[in-house]
């Protein structure tokens, strides 16, 4: 099986490579190669083909791609990923969830796993079973009913409004640099909240005390949303997530 | 809003205040140097309205403009660190000098002030009020106060948005706060008095020009207005970059500091770590952190720019001892090979093993060099560290090949350092080669690695151009 691993640092190709028994013998059942971005990849795939990616979620600032671009690249090769990653990190769980909400990978591979459990999920992946780990129900979307991240950017418009709001902290600033009333920058701050404070307790585990605070004292939500967008800015301005939403819209007509 | 968004938030709430006259001190820096012209210019023109003045009228005139002369040169002086510096040469200048360098930035009267103001109201005079110069032509009388209240317009102007307003850390008095707003009333009512046409001379100038010019100081709340809108913007700004750098700063150290050390914790809980790749592991940990940190100073080239050997070489440079780093020189057509990110990697694990490898043998000189070469058909990238020790053969005892090889090929066994890199730059179709040069007559070992380009999307070959 060879196996291709996306990731900005040489470190963690040589991990799941000594995982896989490939780091310094090419006769064992798994071969393994790199790529250092999603560009790197395609190159890649130009030449080579895989039957399996560990797929990491950020490439470094020299890179403007996610990982999303490369989930997206290994789906249109109909190539199987697993996401790739280091659980605490707060600005990085949206990706995740994008992941799974548009890409439907096999696996969430934590970077924390000995070099045995990496091998024993790839042997799994191999033997076309599933790879559970404790992590992924909270990223998967439900069979019913819509997502966390269908809920917390359901359009194109309130990913405007989420890059808005990762900049500016003012209504007005807000649906200024959107292109949108002040009336529809209210209803998003209405009704994306809940989701918000979803995604932070379930995913970052914050107390659900701290969040529900804000709407008890009827403080603004502007501003607890405000810090929320610049933490997962990143998220919000990545291309990748754009596109895929776009392309959602366009199926739904 | 968890504890430690709380935290920044406040930090960048301090930072704000700061910035607000941080920025105004840069701004009036500009706005006090542009200013300065403008009033030695007009000045100049006021100069210039002497041609037609009575022969009998040029010693007040002189004298009035003289004073405003003072006024604008030391005005220059106060905004220019050499002229202070040399006007304190003169003797007994020391104490203007003192009083011009420590009245910068705060809200307060200074020489330059008082002189330009007194100048001012003495040219004034000389067109228009109580007692004008006669025989001026009336177009040049008009142009003479115009000049005047101009000049006089633009000094005050940078009075009221002088950036000691907004000193936090040397504050304003009281009075100079309640004095700030009233500036623009009592201005006007100053050049109301000064203008009024009292005397025939004086009503060669159109009532309405006196009006106008009269009630110009007004035009400083709205100056005043925009230049606080724009204070504001800029801290605002700055929260926003602050805000930003802090994340950008999390996500580095993140990818570049945890993940080493995430590894290297992983490697000391397994069975049976291994010290030569806990070695390596901390020396990879400790150049990413160098790494991160000469980019957080703004000492690295910005991410756009192509990563070169240089980079890498003044990052381990920067973290071996000062002892080491005299005992070391790098090939100066190295510095410029540019590398992929999967080379400069591995270029960041042979340089560091082979290095301190030569260091630890005891050498008193450790030359680098890094290049790219076509070899059997593909470009390879190769790092030679050649020292003057006492070489391989002496060094481990082992018997060595006619060529000044190891029969083994490399020191060690499967769990040394040397062992570990040859299979990372093996798995990109490379090697590690030591060689002894007691076999060619000189003294040390040559420690070669090489290994296949890894630049699939021509990084490196885009950033060194057709020739690279």
């Amino acid at each position: 099986m060879r196996v291709v691993v996306v990731d900005d640092m040489l470190a963690w190709e040589e991990i799941v490579a000594t995982s896989l028994g490939s780091m310094s013998s090419t006769d064992g059942p798994y071969q393994v190669a790199g790529a250092r971005s999603p560009a790197d990849l395609a190159a890649l795939l130009c030449t080579e083909s895989f039957e399996l990616a560990f797929v990491d979620i950020n490439y470094g600032k020299r890179v403007r791609d996610s990982g999303l671009a490369a989930l997206r690249i290994l789906a249109e090769r109909q190539i199987p990923a697993v996401v790739f990653w280091n659980k605490p990190e707060d600005n990085r769980v949206l990706f995740v969830l994008a992941a799974f909400q548009f890409f439907r990978p096999l696996a969430l591979v934590p970077k924390t796993m000995s070099r045995a459990q990496i091998r024993a999920a790839v042997d799994a992946v191999a033997a076309g079973r599933a790879v559970e780990t404790p992590e992924l129900e909270r990223y998967r979307p439900p069979a019913a009913g819509p997502s966390l991240l269908t809920r917390l950017v359901p359009s194109v418009g309130d990913l405007m409004i989420w890059r808005a709001l990762s900049v500016f902290a003012g209504r007005t600033e807000v649906a200024r640099e959107a292109h949108f009333s002040l009336r529809r920058v209210d209803n998003f701050l209405r009704d994306r909240f809940d989701a918000m404070v979803e995604v932070q307790h379930r995913l970052l585990d914050v107390p659900m005390d701290a969040l529900t605070d804000v709407l008890e004292s009827k403080q603004s939500r502007l501003a607890p949303m405000h810090a929320f967008a610049q933490t997962h800015q990143a998220f919000f301005r990545d291309e990748e997530l754009a596109r895929q939403l776009r392309e959602r819209e366009r199926d739904r007509g | 809003m968890g504890t430690g968004e709380t935290a920044r938030a406040g930090t960048i709430a301090d930072n704000g205040g700061s910035a607000v006259y941080e920025t105004s001190v840069v701004a009036a820096a500009t706005l006090w140097s542009a200013g300065c012209w403008l009033r030695a210019g007009l000045l100049a023109a006021m100069w210039c309205t002497l041609c037609w003045m009575p022969a009998a009228e040029l010693p007040r005139a002189a004298f009035c403009l003289a004073v405003a002369t003072a006024g604008i040169l030391l005005a220059f002086v106060h905004s220019s660190e050499r002229a202070l510096d040399r006007l304190d040469r003169f003797p007994g200048a020391g104490r203007l000098v003192a009083h011009l360098s420590t009245t910068q930035g705060r809200a307060t009267v200074d020489a330059s002030g008082l002189a330009e103001g007194l100048g001012m109201a003495l040219a004034t005079t000389l067109y228009a009020g109580i007692a004008p110069v006669h025989g001026l032509p009336p177009a040049v009388r008009t142009a003479g106060v115009v000049l005047a209240i101009a000049y006089i317009w633009d000094a005050v102007l940078q009075a009221v948005i002088d950036p000691g307003w907004y000193n936090r850390a040397q504050p304003p008095s009281r009075g100079m706060r309640i004095f700030r707003p009233t500036i623009p009333v009592i201005l006007a009512g100053l050049i109301a008095a000064f203008v009024w046409p009292l005397s025939d001379e004086g009503r060669e100038v159109a009532p309405a020009v006196l009006v106008l010019l009269a009630g110009s100081p007004l035009l400083y709340f709205p100056a005043w207005a925009a230049f606080d809108v724009l204070l504001r913007s800029s801290a605002v700004q700055v929260r926003r970059a602050s805000a930003q750098a802090c994340e950008n700063a999390g996500t580095d150290m993140h990818s570049l500091v945890k993940s080493p050390l995430i590894i290297l914790h992983q490697h000391i809980h397994t069975r049976q770590p291994e010290l030569a790749e806990i070695r390596r592991l901390s020396w990879a940990a400790i150049l990413n952190v160098e790494a991160v940190r000469r980019d957080l100073s703004g000492i690295a080239p910005p991410p756009e720019a192509p990563q070169t050997f240089d980079e890498l070489w003044r990052t381990f440079t920067s973290i071996v001892p000062f002892t080491d780093q005299r005992r070391m020189i790098a090939d100066a057509g190295s510095l410029a090979v540019v590398l992929s990110p999967t080379d400069c990697q591995l270029a960041q694990r042979v340089l560091p093993d082979l290095a301190t490898n030569a260091l630890r043998s005891g050498a008193s000189e450790v030359s680098v060099a890094c290049w790219k070469a076509v070899d059997v058909g593909s470009r390879h990238v190769h790092i030679e560290v050649v020292d003057d020790g006492p070489g391989i053969g002496a060094s481990t005892g082992l018997p060595l090949a006619v060529d000044g090889t190891l029969p083994q090929r490399l020191p060690g066994g499967p769990g040394s350092s040397l062992w570990a890199l040859d299979d990372s730059v093996r798995r990109h179709g490379g090697a590690i080669t030591l060689v002894d040069r007691s076999v060619t007559g000189e003294r040390g070992t040559r420690a070669h690695a090489r290994w296949q380009e890894q630049d699939r999307i021509g990084l490196a070959t885009a950033a060194a151009g057709p020739a690279g």
